[in-house]
């Protein structure tokens, strides 16, 4: 086990490797509903949140899906 | 001839000049490079579908129609109601309880008497999309909650027409545009799947202008892709995420999930 520096919203944050998307939101107590997620500028679906580790450097943005219009 | 010329007998006759009151009517829209003489007839011989006339559609058809788009369809079934006046700002007191396809197509034949502009009073749905949208040169995803997006989503995808979609809640505003036929983007499915999204304009409320930002995004990106086609510099497969209020804007590449039910 490592601790790497990530950035998550524009606000650099130190944790544990490995860790997932899944366990970073876990971590963060953000609800999962709605919520995309995206690695490097790429979203990642929310299937693939559980098998997709974070790496040094690492840059991830999380926000808010909506559907009104 | 557009790159992407309907063919439906429903549409109008495929023009191939500019007529004078033609080049009167666009002369500011003819300056650009990214719409020019040919990307003028491309518009008028291109066939957008607006799937929801709420917020977003009522002002996105408005700037499609005055940028003349030959054919539009408007899709909706719901009626204007007066809470619908605060930011669909193409309908006012004397539309209350019409039709929204209705009054809007009787708005935007005010606006450009020359497009052939139809109008459906219904909700759309899996069943009925397919027809809708068939001979569509591109499709305009209005619509204000995910269980129509999503089947938005599948008949564009099934059928290859390019989607572009918007979307807001709060302060917030979002768009995509998908060209629905390619390896390297992803689709709608991609982005929701096993996501509960649940933030429409009745759960968070919606501030006029932000819903119209989102509106006017998508129709510009409508116009360059119904000028230029695939040529046009428009980014494919991008989910843009705004805050009006924080005055910023990110874009995300969406690729394909390799577990999505619709794309792969």
């Amino acid at each position: 086990m490592t601790q790497i520096n990530i950035n998550v919203n524009n606000q650099p944050m130190s944790v544990i490797s490995p860790i997932s998307l899944s366990e970073l939101i876990a971590l963060k107590q953000l609800k999962d509903d709605g919520t995309a997620v995206a690695k490097n500028a790429a979203i990642i679906s929310k299937n693939e949140w559980p098998t997709t580790y974070l790496s040094d450097n690492d840059t991830v943005d999380i926000f808010t899906l909506v559907a009104g219009g | 001839m557009p790159s992407h010329s309907v063919s439906d007998s429903a549409n109008s006759p495929v023009n191939s000049q500019l007529e004078h009151q033609d080049i009167r009517r666009y002369s500011r829209q003819l300056l650009l490079d990214c719409i020019d003489h040919d990307g003028q007839l491309n518009l008028a011989n291109a066939h957008a579908v607006v799937v929801g006339l709420g917020g977003l559609g009522s002002l996105t058809a408005r700037y499609l129609a005055g940028a003349g788009v030959g054919n539009i369809t408007l899709v909706d079934g719901d009626t204007v109601d007066i809470s619908n006046l605060q930011r669909q700002i193409s309908y006012n007191e004397m539309h209350l309880g019409e039709l929204k396809a209705k009054s809007l197509h009787n708005e935007l034949r005010k606006v450009n008497s020359h497009l052939n502009i139809r109008f459906r009073c219904l909700f759309a749905d899996s069943d009925n999309l397919p027809t809708l949208i068939s001979s569509a040169t591109c499709v305009l995803d209005c619509t204000d909650n995910i269980f129509v997006r999503r089947q938005v989503n599948v008949a564009t995808f099934r059928a290859s027409i390019p989607l572009f979609i918007a979307a807001a809640s709060g302060l917030t505003w979002q768009a995509l545009n998908l060209p629905q036929n390619s390896a390297t983007c992803g689709c709608y499915e991609c982005l929701v799947n096993s996501i509960a999204v649940r933030e429409d304009c009745l759960s968070k409320g919606i501030l006029g202008p932000v819903v119209g930002m989102a509106a006017c995004h998508q129709a510009t990106q409508a116009l360059l892709f119904m000028a230029k086609g695939f040529d046009a510099d428009i980014k494919w497969g991008h989910y843009v995420n705004a805050h009006a209020g924080l005055a910023t804007l990110q874009s995300f590449k969406l690729p394909p999930s390799s577990s999505c039910e619709v794309c792969q």
